[in-house]
């Protein structure tokens, strides 16, 4: 038998690397702590007069959103700056399906660790209502809001909004050809391949479609989704990939919201904006939705950052960032890509709406996921 | 070959060298298993409260005419890309072998370089590629080129890791059979009637591995217009938001997964006792013939596409905007914190996987192999999100109330991606020299410091490699992450996420090259513990 000297152990080197391999997650832990988010209330000027004063203690706020982390950061940290109140953040994302942060709100419902639910459209919100996961807050500045928009018991507010639209290639698509309504997606001389959709199964998409179950029934929902299934149109995997698709003219035109339509415009790309049916049944205008959440830990801080949230000047502030192009009063508008201020939308109540979600997925995985 | 196998499988197997530790055993087992199940445990809770509130529910468990062909398919395309990734790896794997004399070698843990990137980047590199294709080929080519085009990136974006398992695959054969194979018959005949088939336990169970993750993948397929069950699955999730619901529907993953590591573990746990019996190497490197030499090169040149294409991209991406540098400076702290994570997840992960390594080893009495393998590896069926619902189900209310804390996404990278440490700590213990373990007995003052001084250094390599491994896969992670990290904090690969959905594609890019980057330091950093070249057991002597 041989020592462990004769089998060569290079001993001085191991111990060195063993210390390496342990020390290193600590200084990156360090590292991390150091870069954790810094209290604005140490550097904010004295917080701003029209902001609620929440109790001294509640000093932060927890708010799930399922919005684009780069729209919504810009509108946390001014209230961070205008109040004092720690802002924190937890943002969804299109590859999860914006499940995510819903889910996990529904998950921590007996220990609730958000205060505010903020999202880019209504259904899931509406949702979560009929869970018990939202608690009731009747906004001052919700008062500009329409009736329409918001739950009849405050426990959810709508506030600007997203309009589906078509989004076509100028370079393919001629003068002529150019689609006007959904029942172009069907009657369109392009062959379907040329035309796409999202899934209609997640976000707005899903949303767009329970509009259509709510607004024309179910059957003639299903048929319609079932002749998009029998053109063959490209069903891709969200609304961002419709519009890459169109700007690369892999596709002539397809459905897709109004956020990635004007970033499209906005970048110069060879592409039109058409606002479907407005000669007819008018299109989905899917608002934002904020809510409190039920037994949040900091109640009282949840509410000033609604109160910040439904106000005119975020909502204008929205428009200009470029994620929401309609207002839902006073005819605010996108008009850098040619949105009008009175889009006509559909004749269906939110909960109308909410209310296919359920039915129409179910259905509608039936036609399109096999 | 067989005539050996069959003689050491005939010997009586060797007492287990680790009984000397039972209780630091036992308790690493127990951490292992309950941070890879505790998921599945959350998630049978919650299941079943909502099973007694809707009893109907249970209907979601059974399978559809709709849903057959969509797992038939779902099956066939993961297996797919398993096998081709396999085996593109084992044919490149000599190349980059540290047995091999040419200089790739010394590169071979740089492999995990683009193990973290995200298999929706390696897809939008190669979309081109599909829709050039599909314009010369016409439309009758849609659906060939939807499963070719899909099969394809799965295939690239799981290479690395496929190539990580087989290189300790190849590590894990005692020389001395494919020496004495080498003697009798040309290097050509040695490699693969020997090398390869003594490695085959591990290569089946790494690709078991990928087969799996490949199946929780439906990004890449739907970009590609091909429908796959993990899309179901989340059509679950999202329908009505109802966990159980979404499990139910998951149930056919994890019996798949399930069926797999019964059949793979117990297999590779008999091929590995016959292989049990070690002696010091002696080694001298193997010659190819020039028609494996050349399919070797070609399989290495695919391995180094499948990592200039999507830097290419996003090189070429991160330069096209303004956004690129932003994205960066805005992404700092999420940098920071995703170093942390990833480096507290790989490294904390080292001791139960190494626990269930030596169980698996069957260090433990009393278990039968089957159900060690089965247990050890069953969660990887699980869908990231659900992970995340089932870890929050847990660690959500007392004593373990951990949600909303730093622990929660080390422990939801740790719960998805140990049962792959714990492979490659086990392939390194296959290549064990029983007998400097021995000598370690005779010659150390006490148990621990043998354990330190002999035993955990010549464990280095695995758990550098596990480590490594571990920070890089943890440093990519999304679903489960998305859902437990607590608010205020954010990973890179979540900023990733939210910045595709508007197409920032230069800010993605921006930010996909600096994870590339520090998965590439962690392989670099993997490389230099274990030395340039490498030290290996009895390499000295030879």
């Amino acid at each position: 038998m041989q020592t462990p000297a004769a089998h060569g152990l290079p001993r001085r080197r191991r111990p060195s690397a063993l210390v390496l391999a342990l020390v290193t997650p600590v200084l990156l832990t360090l590292a991390a702590c150091q870069a954790a988010p810094q209290d604005p209330a140490a550097d904010a000027p004295p917080a701003a007069e029209d902001a609620a004063a929440p109790a001294e203690q509640d000093r932060e706020v927890v708010i799930y959103a399922s919005v684009d982390q780069q729209f919504a950061e810009p509108v946390l940290k001014d209230f961070e700056a205008d109040t004092g109140i720690v802002v924190k953040a937890m943002y969804d994302v299109e590859a999860a399906k914006t499940t995510g942060l819903v889910n996990r709100l529904i998950a921590e419902k007996d220990a609730p660790l958000a205060d505010v639910w903020w999202s880019g459209e209504f259904a899931q919100t509406v949702d979560l209502a009929a869970k018990s996961i939202l608690a009731a807050y009747a906004s001052p500045n919700a008062d500009r809001i329409p009736a329409g928009y918001k739950d009849a018991g405050g426990l959810w507010t709508g506030f600007g909004g997203r309009a589906r639209v078509l989004l076509a290639n100028t370079d393919l698509v001629t003068a002529e050809q150019m689609p006007k309504g959904l029942a172009d997606l069907t009657g369109s001389t392009f062959e379907g391949e040329r035309i796409g959709i999202a899934y209609p199964l997640f976000g707005t998409s899903a949303t767009h479609a329970a509009a259509l179950y709510a607004a024309r029934g179910p059957e003639a929902g299903k048929a319609f989704f079932q002749g998009l299934k029998d053109k063959g149109l490209q069903v891709v995997d969200g609304n961002g990939v419709v519009r890459d698709m169109v700007v690369a003219g892999q596709l002539a035109f397809g459905l897709t919201d109004t956020d990635d339509a004007c970033g499209a415009l906005a970048k110069g790309a060879p592409v039109k904006i058409v606002i479907p049916d407005q000669d007819g049944d008018g299109t989905l205008v899917v608002p934002n939705t904020v809510a409190l959440v039920a037994g949040g830990p900091n109640p009282e801080s949840g509410k000033a950052l609604l109160d910040h949230l439904l106000s005119e000047a975020v909502e204008r502030r929205l428009v200009e960032a470029g994620w929401i192009q309609l207002g839902l009063s006073g005819g605010l508008a996108d008009t850098t890509c040619g949105l009008p201020g009175d889009v006509k939308g559909m004749d269906v109540t939110l909960e109308q709406v909410a209310a296919q979600i359920e039915p129409a997925k179910a259905e509608l995985a039936e036609i399109f996921v096999r | 070959m067989a005539a050996a196998g069959k003689a050491q499988r005939r010997s009586p197997g060797r007492p287990p060298a680790w009984r000397s530790v039972p209780l630091p055993l036992l308790l690493g087992v127990a951490a292992y298993l309950w941070l890879v199940h505790a998921p599945l445990l959350g998630l049978a809770w919650e299941t079943g409260r909502s099973l007694v509130q809707h009893p109907e529910l249970l209907a979601q468990a059974l399978p559809t005419e709709r849903r057959l062909p969509l797992l038939g398919r779902s099956l066939a395309l993961s297996l797919g890309a398993a096998l081709a990734a396999g085996g593109i790896a084992l044919l490149a794997a000599p190349r980059f072998w540290r047995r091999h004399p040419a200089r790739l070698a010394r590169w071979r843990w740089l492999v995990l370089g683009l193990a973290p990137v995200p298999a929706y980047v390696h897809a939008l590199a190669w979309l081109p590629v599909r829709s050039a294709l599909e314009a010369r080929l016409g439309p009758d080519w849609a659906t060939p080129l939807a499963w070719l085009g899909s099969g394809w990136v799965l295939t690239m974006a799981f290479l690395p890791l496929a190539l990580l398992v087989t290189l300790v695959a190849l590590e894990s054969v005692p020389r001395p059979l494919t020496d004495a194979a080498a003697v009798l018959d040309d290097d050509d005949q040695a490699y693969r009637r020997v090398l390869v088939p003594l490695a085959a336990p591990l290569l089946l169970v790494g690709l078991a591995l990928i087969f799996l993750l490949g199946l929780l993948d439906y990004s890449v397929p739907t970009l590609y217009q091909l429908n796959v069950y993990a899309m179901e699955v989340f059509v679950a999730f999202s329908q009505g938001n109802e966990a159980a619901r979404a499990v139910l529907v998951a149930l056919p993953l994890l019996l798949v997964g399930a069926l797999l590591t019964l059949t793979l573990g117990r297999r590779a746990a008999r091929i590995a006792a016959a292989a049990g019996a070690r002696v010091r190497p002696a080694a001298r490197p193997l010659r190819w013939g020039r028609l494996l030499g050349a399919l070797q090169l070609l399989a290495a040149a695919v391995v180094l596409l499948q990592a200039a294409v999507p830097l290419y991209t996003l090189t070429r991406l991160a330069g096209t905007g303004g956004q690129a540098m932003e994205a960066l400076r805005a992404g700092g702290a999420d940098l920071a914190y995703s170093l942390a994570v990833a480096a507290l997840a790989g490294g904390l992960a080292l001791p139960p996987a190494l626990a269930a390594a030596l169980w698996l080893q069957g260090a433990c009495a009393g278990w039968s192999s089957r159900g060690r393998w089965m247990l050890a590896v069953l969660p990887l069926g699980l869908p990231p999100a659900l992970v995340g619902i089932g870890l929050i189900a847990v660690y959500n209310q007392p004593p373990l109330r951990l949600h909303g804390t730093d622990a929660m996404p080390v422990l939801a990278a740790m719960a998805r991606f140990l049962p792959l440490q714990a492979l490659l700590v086990y392939g390194q213990l296959q290549r064990l020299d029983p007998a400097l373990i021995d000598a370690a007995r005779v010659y150390q003052g006490s148990p621990l410091a043998g354990w330190l001084r002999i035993r955990l250094p010549l464990l280095l390599p695995g758990l550098a490699g596990a480590a490594a491994l571990g920070f890089a896969l943890a440093l990519g992670e999304l679903g489960a992450t998305l859902v437990v990290t607590p608010a205020g904090r954010g990973t890179l690969t979540l900023r990733i996420y939210n910045y595709l959905h508007y197409g920032a594609s230069d800010a993605v890019a921006a930010l996909c090259l600096a994870m590339v980057a520090l998965a590439l330091l962690a392989g670099a950093a993997a490389g230099l513990l274990l030395g340039r070249g490498g030290w290996q057991p009895g390499e000295a002597e030879a």
